[in-house]
C-alpha cells in the first residue's frame, strides 16, 4: 500500500492557500504535516480526503485516486464536534454504519475502544449505575430480570461531557471502521497528561499494527515521538520535507546540555559556545558542532572540574520548526544548517 | 444521472434523523401540546360559545351555527323592511347572501341541520363556487402547513449538524447528496407523522364534542366528511403532488441552511422557502377567480406554486386528468435537477465558515461560477 499526494493546489481568489505540496508515504508509519497557524495544512488534508474542491493536483492510494471507496480513512478533524443533544452509543453506531461497519461489529468495537480510553462509564451507564437496595419480596425478581438491581439509567447526551471525554469519543470514531489510512489533526490538543497518555498508548497500538497515519499537530514533542517523516508548511510552501532523523542529522550536533560541580560559565564561553539558560551549574549550550563540543569537554577536564551530565545532541523537532518558519513566533536563536 | 454511489449510505441517513427526530425531547414535548390544543379547542371553543351540559350530560343550550346565523339575518331582514326595502329586494339579496345550499324561505320551514348541508338536492349553482373555494382555500391551507413544518425541519436539521461541528467527520463516510438526500426524506416522513398526529387530534376532539359534551359539529366531523367526499385517486394525487412539492421546498431550504454558519441565520435560511410557500398559498385563493385557463395550467406546472393549485385545478375545478402527469413529470424534473445541483454545491456550503451564502450566490456556485 502506499499513499502518493503529488502537487496539491488550492486558492481562495487571487490567495494561494495551499502552494505544490507533493509527498509520499510507501510504508506504513506515521507523517506529520507541520506548520503555523494558517500555513495550510487543515486545507491540505481536506483536500487530500476529497472534502474540499482541489484547484490542482492528485491523490491517490494504491494507485487508484483515493475516494471513500478506494480507502478506509479514519478521520480526526482539528474541529471537533458530535451532536450535543443525541445519545453517544447511537451516534457512534452511526458513524460506524456510514463507514459500512456492520451493527453488531461496531457494538464490539465501540466496546473495546470504550475500555482503553476509559469511556465506558459514559457509553454503558447502566453498567456504573449505583445499585439499589431490592424491596422486601424483590429478590426472586431481580435474578430473575437480567438487569439485576441496577438503577435504569438513561443514555448519556454528548453535551453531558467534558471536553476531554467528547475528544476521546471523537477520538473513537476515527478508528470505529479500522482504517487503513488515519488522518488525525492535532490529536492531543487540550487533552489533560492523563488522557493524552491514553491517546498516546491507542495511537502507538495503531503504528503496530502497520497503520498509515498522518499527523498534524503543534505538539512537536508528540510528533517527534511518533513520525518519521516530515512536511513543514509556512504560508501555503513546502519549506522543508524529507525524513525527520536524515533533517537532524543535517543539523548535527548542537545542542549541549551540560551539569558540572561548580560554575563552568567562564570555560564554555570561552570556547565560543552560547549559554541559553544556566540553573545552578546546569547550562544548556548551544554550539557549533561535536568538535566545540569535545573543546569544552577537554577545557572543563583540563580545569578539573567535575562534570556531571555532558549530552551532546541534535537539535529538537521544535528549535527546526521554529528556525524555518521564522523566530517572530518564539524567540529561539535560529540554527544555521 | 445520479448514480448508485453518490446515494450510498442514505438509508443510514434517514433512520438515524428519522429515530432522532422521535426522541427528541424538544419535539415529543411539541408534539403531545400540538395534539392536546387540537383535542381542546373544539371542546373548548363550543365551551366558550355557550354550549354547556347540563348534569345528566345533555346539552341544555345546543344553538348550531344555522339556528344562530339564521337569528342574525332574521334581524337584518327586519333593519332592511324598516330602511324601506320590498319583499321582491329581499329575496333577491337572500339569494346570494345564504350558503350552504338553502334560501331565506327553507330555512324557515326548519329542514334539519344535518340535511342543510349534505344533501346534494339543496345545492344551488351560486353555493357551489363557495363551496369550492372553501375546499380549495382547507387544501391550500393543508399544503402550506406542511410545508412551513417541512422547511423549519429541515433547516434546523442542516443547520444543527453545520454548528456541532460534524461536518468533517460525515464528509469522509458519505457522499453529500446521500447526506442532504437523507435529512430531507425522513424530516419529510416526520413532517407527514406530524399531520397524522393533527387528524388524530381532530377525531378525538370530535369524539369529545359528540359523546361526552353532545354536540353534534366537531372539526374532526368536518374534516371526516372531506375525506369520505374524496375519492382514495384524490387522496393519491394530493398525497404525491405534496410529497413533490415538499421534496423541492426541502431541497431549497435544505441548501440555504447549508449556506448558513451559526444558529442566529435560521431564519434568514428560512425566508425565501416561506415566501414562495405564501406566495403558493396566496395564488391558490385567487387564481382560479380570474377564470384563465391558461393561468392555472402555467401555475399548476410552476415548481412550488404547482402544489397548491394542481390537486384542486383537477379534482374540485374539472381541468381534467391530463394536468397530473404533466405536472408531477415537470415537478419530478425540476426535483432531479435541483438535488444534482445540491450534490455540486452542498460540499462547498457544508463546510464553508463565515459570512452566509445567500441563494443567489449558491446559484452561481452550482452553475460553476466562482463566488468571492
Amino acid at each position: 500500500m502506499s499513499l502518493e499526494v503529488s502537487h496539491l493546489f488550492k486558492k481562495y481568489g487571487n490567495k494561494v492557500v495551499v502552494d505544490d505540496l507533493s509527498f509520499t508515504m510507501e510504508e506504513p508509519g506515521v507523517y506529520a504535516l507541520l506548520g503555523t497557524n494558517g500555513a495550510g495544512k487543515t486545507t491540505s488534508i481536506r483536500m487530500m480526503l476529497g472534502m474540499l474542491a482541489r484547484d490542482g493536483g492528485e491523490v491517490s492510494w494504491n494507485g487508484s485516486p483515493l475516494t471513500l471507496d478506494t480507502c478506509n480513512v479514519g478521520y480526526l478533524a482539528e474541529e471537533r464536534g458530535l451532536y450535543p443533544k443525541y445519545g453517544l452509543m447511537d451516534q457512534l453506531i452511526y458513524f460506524a454504519t456510514l463507514r459500512g461497519v456492520p451493527k453488531h461489529v461496531a457494538k464490539d468495537r465501540i466496546q473495546s475502544l470504550a475500555k482503553r480510553l476509559e469511556v465506558e462509564e459514559y457509553l454503558y451507564p447502566e453498567k456504573f449505575a449505583p445499585a439499589t437496595r431490592p424491596m422486601l419480596g424483590q429478590k426472586k425478581a431481580v435474578r430473575f430480570f437480567a438487569t439485576g438491581n441496577r438503577k435504569k439509567e438513561k443514555p448519556r447526551l454528548a453535551e453531558q461531557l467534558s471536553k476531554g471525554n467528547q475528544q476521546k469519543i471523537q477520538f473513537m470514531t476515527a478508528l470505529l471502521s479500522d482504517p487503513e489510512l488515519i488522518v488525525l489533526d492535532e490529536p492531543l490538543s487540550g487533552l489533560d497528561p492523563v488522557n493524552t497518555d491514553l491517546i498516546r498508548d491507542v495511537i502507538r497500538e495503531e503504528i503496530a499494527k502497520g497503520k498509515y497515519l498522518i499527523m498534524s499537530s503543534h505538539q512537536m514533542a508528540t510528533v517527534e515521538e511518533f513520525c518519521t517523516d516530515i512536511t513543514i508548511l509556512d504560508r501555503s510552501k513546502t519549506v522543508l520535507q524529507g525524513n525527520l532523523n536524515a533533517i537532524k542529522k543535517s543539523y548535527g550536533r548542537v545542542n549541549l546540555h551540560l551539569k558540572c560541580e561548580v560554575d563552568a560559565r567562564p570555560l564554555v564561553e570561552a570556547a565560543g559556545a552560547s549559554i541559553l539558560s544556566e540553573k545552578e551549574n546546569e547550562y544548556q549550550v548551544r554550539v557549533s558542532g561535536e568538535e566545540q563540543g569535545q573543546k569544552i569537554l577537554g577545557a572543563l577536564t583540563a580545569a578539573g572540574i567535575s562534570v556531571i551530565t555532558f549530552d551532546l545532541q541534535e537539535p529538537s523537532l521544535h528549535e527546526i520548526f521554529v528556525s524555518k518558519v521564522g523566530e517572530e513566533h518564539e524567540h529561539v536563536e535560529p540554527f544555521e544548517a | 444521472m445520479l448514480n448508485r454511489l453518490k446515494l450510498k449510505g442514505l438509508g443510514h441517513v434517514f433512520r438515524f434523523t428519522l429515530l432522532q427526530l422521535l426522541k427528541k425531547k424538544g419535539n415529543i414535548i411539541g408534539l403531545v401540546v400540538f395534539f392536546l390544543i387540537i383535542v381542546v379547542m373544539g371542546p373548548g371553543m363550543a365551551l366558550l360559545t355557550g354550549n354547556m351540559m347540563n348534569g345528566d350530560g345533555a346539552s341544555v343550550e345546543h344553538q348550531s351555527y344555522l339556528e344562530r346565523r339564521e337569528e342574525a339575518l332574521q334581524r337584518r331582514q327586519e333593519r332592511l323592511l324598516e330602511a324601506g326595502l320590498s319583499e321582491e329586494q329581499l329575496a333577491l339579496l337572500s339569494q346570494d347572501l345564504y350558503a350552504v345550499g338553502s334560501n331565506w324561505e327553507e330555512y324557515k320551514t326548519g329542514v334539519p341541520e344535518a340535511e342543510k348541508i349534505t344533501s346534494p338536492d339543496e345545492v344551488t349553482d351560486d353555493d357551489f363556487d363557495t363551496d369550492d373555494f372553501s375546499q380549495n382555500l382547507g387544501s391550500s391551507m393543508l399544503m402550506m402547513m406542511l410545508c412551513i413544518l417541512s422547511v423549519s425541519f429541515v433547516v434546523r436539521s442542516v443547520v444543527e449538524e453545520k454548528t456541532s461541528k460534524l461536518v468533517d467527520l460525515l464528509m469522509v463516510s458519505i457522499e453529500p447528496l446521500a447526506l442532504l438526500m437523507g435529512k430531507i426524506l425522513a424530516t419529510l416522513v416526520y413532517t407527514l407523522f406530524y399531520f397524522l398526529v393533527q387528524l388524530l387530534g381532530f377525531f378525538v376532539s370530535d369524539l369529545i364534542m359528540k359523546h361526552l359534551m353532545n354536540l353534534e359539529e366537531g372539526l374532526g366531523e368536518f374534516i371526516t366528511i372531506r375525506l369520505a367526499d374524496t375519492s382514495p385517486l384524490g387522496i393519491l394525487i394530493f398525497l404525491i403532488t405534496c410529497i413533490l412539492g415538499l421534496l423541492a421546498f426541502a431541497l431549497l431550504s435544505g441548501l440555504s441552511a447549508a449556506g448558513c454558519s451559526s444558529i442566529e441565520e435560521t431564519s434568514s435560511a428560512m425566508s425565501t422557502a416561506m415566501l414562495l410557500c405564501f406566495a403558493g398559498y396566496y395564488f391558490s385563493m385567487f387564481v382560479f377567480a380570474f377564470n384563465s385557463k391558461a393561468l392555472v395550467i402555467v401555475c399548476s406546472l410552476l415548481p412550488f406554486i404547482s402544489m397548491f393549485i394542481m390537486p384542486n385545478a383537477v379534482l374540485v375545478y374539472d381541468f381534467g386528468y391530463w394536468l397530473i402527469p404533466l405536472s408531477w413529470g415537470v415537478q419530478i424534473l425540476f426535483v432531479a435537477v435541483a438535488a444534482l445541483l445540491s450534490a455540486k454545491v452542498y460540499q462547498a456550503l457544508i463546510v464553508h465558515k463565515g459570512k452566509r451564502i445567500g441563494l443567489p450566490q449558491i446559484l452561481r456556485m452550482a452553475f460553476g461560477k466562482e463566488v468571492a
